[in-house]
């Protein structure tokens, strides 16, 4: 049951940030976008890659797609139906790619996923190439505040889908799939379909917030929306923060976004190296992360 | 017979383990598989639950066909897989590994009174529920496994090796509860290198060899088979 408290938790203070665009700047109001961004990749992230053990390294290519997406289609469909189309085909892309994928384990899986989103990234920028587009402008973005809360939705449904796989029969299947795969399957998880549909919901959301944040950025570069740093950094702060609890990530983007706007003004070489020693840190010390379970545990007398 | 496999074919890709292999196992028996290591034995285990991928041959289970169906499918039959090295989930605690064990749709309702049931089979158990699988000894991992695998409401358990590398006194445990199946309806399929143990429990027994059955009996008849005293008591 401390699950539903840690979703009425996360949820409730995504709700109380609500109020950011009417109280604060709009330096402030960016400030929130950033973070409900990460905030909504690092929970989604921690549904396929957290529960199941399978370390995606190429998540971005959900969010990239969407960007590409929303642009693309940008003087043909409005934004209230090309985002959740974003969302749509990222899942889709995900479903195509998931069967023969999801085959491989460990460090392959690393490496096969961090290679599909490097061969789209390089498709997509063949395709626009092709095109006559090196990157594209769009005009006529929705103002600040309703990115903001585009993107605070986003934020709170990836906290409640991530809820949602937890509390039911799939995401005690994906633990037992990350635990032993081969004792999930004779204790009879559908292991292929779990994993599957697990990648697809890990993927809607990363999509929808790829189509927003092109509004956001009003232009669309392919180098930029496939950004394997991306990746990287959902990763990040799904470990730091912990990536089998759905305060977790939450926690993880809140330090590292914070961490990243002391640093790039001042030393943005210097964010990069504490970054990969977080990471490195926490994978080795404090597998759990800031909320582990684990630790939970250990620390829990017998 | 709850289980019929007729002339099964298997293995690793292209590498052939099993080669025909034609057994059967009834409903309140034990039938034991005996034979060396590499025989086949973990293979057509395996190959029953739906780990590997027939090859040829059928398996047929409570009267329909299953070769085809994936694990889980199998498992919703009624056909649990105690595997080899027992795999338990090692980081969570005993409680959640045998909560795990009821995760198919046919052992969702009542998996408390049965979990309750494992504790009062397997009292070490309840001591350390809320220790992680990890932890526990090698016995105890093995019960939990057990335990793990009738979660499932099966009507036919495959063990696999349940007593490799166990202490005698739990070695002891394990064919008391092998006993305690058998008693409850449950068809075992027992794979065992104790073959002296195993010919004592089981009502029939095949011995394997090179993937193919080569001798098939009652168990007390195959204890005085002249090939398999020679193969594995080593007397002639």
């Amino acid at each position: 049951m401390s699950e539903r408290r840690d979703a009425v938790l996360v949820l409730g203070a995504l709700g109380a940030g609500a109020a950011v665009p009417a109280i604060g700047s709009d330096y402030w109001t960016g400030f929130a976008i950033t973070a409900l961004m990460w905030i909504a990749l690092a929970q989604s992230w921690s549904v396929f890659s957290g529960l199941s053990g399978y370390v995606s390294f190429g998540h971005v290519v959900f969010y990239g797609l969407g960007a590409y997406l929303v642009v693309a289609t940008w003087d043909r469909l409005s934004p209230a139906l090309s985002v959740p189309l974003a969302a749509l085909a990222a899942a889709a892309f995900a479903l195509a790619i998931g069967a023969p994928v999801l085959r491989v384990r460990g460090p392959y899986f690393v490496i096969l996923s961090f290679g599909i989103a490097e061969l789209v990234k390089f498709v997509v920028i063949a395709a626009e190439a092709a095109a006559g587009h090196a990157s594209r402008l769009i005009l006529r973005t929705p103002d600040l505040a309703a990115l903001f809360y585009l993107m605070l939705a986003l934020a709170a449904a990836a906290t409640a889908l991530a809820w949602a796989v937890r509390s039911t029969r799939l995401g005690h299947g994906l633990r037992a799939i990350r635990e032993d795969e081969v004792a999930a399957e004779t204790i009879g998880v559908p292991v292929a379909r779990y994993k599957l549909a697990a990648l697809a919901l890990s993927a809607a959301v990363p999509g929808a917030v790829g189509g927003t944040m092109a509004m956001r950025a009003t232009y669309f570069e392919p180098l930029q929306a496939f950004d394997p740093m991306v990746s990287f950094t959902m990763i990040a702060m799904a470990v730091i923060g912990g990536s089998d609890d759905l305060r977790g990530p939450v926690l993880g983007a809140l330090v590292l976004v914070y961490l990243s706007e002391l640093l790039w003004a001042g030393a943005p070489q210097l964010y990069m190296v504490i970054l990969g020693a977080l990471v490195l840190g926490f994978a080795l010390f404090v597998p759990g992360g800031l909320c582990g379970r684990a630790g939970a545990r250990r620390a829990r007398p017998a | 017979m709850l289980l019929e496999v007729e002339d099964l074919a298997g293995g690793y890709g292209a590498a052939r383990v099993l080669h025909g292999v034609t057994l059967a196992a009834a409903r309140g028996a034990v039938t034991a598989l005996l034979g060396a290591n590499g025989a086949g034995k973990t293979t057509l285990m395996r190959t029953l639950a739906g780990l590997l991928p027939a090859a040829g041959g059928a398996i047929r289970f409570a009267g329909a066909e299953v070769t085809a169906l994936p694990a889980a499918a199998r498992v919703e039959r009624g056909i649990a897989l105690v595997p080899e090295g027992r795999l338990v989930f090692p980081a969570l605690s005993v409680a959640e590994n045998l909560r795990l064990g009821a995760i198919a749709p046919r052992a969702r309702a009542g998996w408390r009174t049965r979990a309750d049931e494992m504790y009062a089979l397997f009292p070490r158990l309840r001591e350390r529920a809320r220790q992680p699988a990890g932890a526990l000894s090698g016995g105890e991992q093995q019960m939990l496994a057990i335990a793990r695998g009738l979660m499932s409401r099966p009507d036919l358990v495959l063990l696999d090796e349940p007593t490799l590398g166990l202490a005698p006194a739990m070695v002891r445990v394990v064919f008391d509860t092998i006993e305690r199946m058998r008693a409850l309806g449950l068809a075992v399929l027992l794979a065992e290198q104790d073959v002296r143990r195993a010919l004592q429990a089981a009502d029939a027994a095949y011995v394997i060899e090179h993937g193919r059955v080569i001798a098939a009996g009652r168990g007390a008849d195959l204890a005085a088979d002249a090939r398999v005293r020679r193969a594995y008591f080593g007397v002639d």
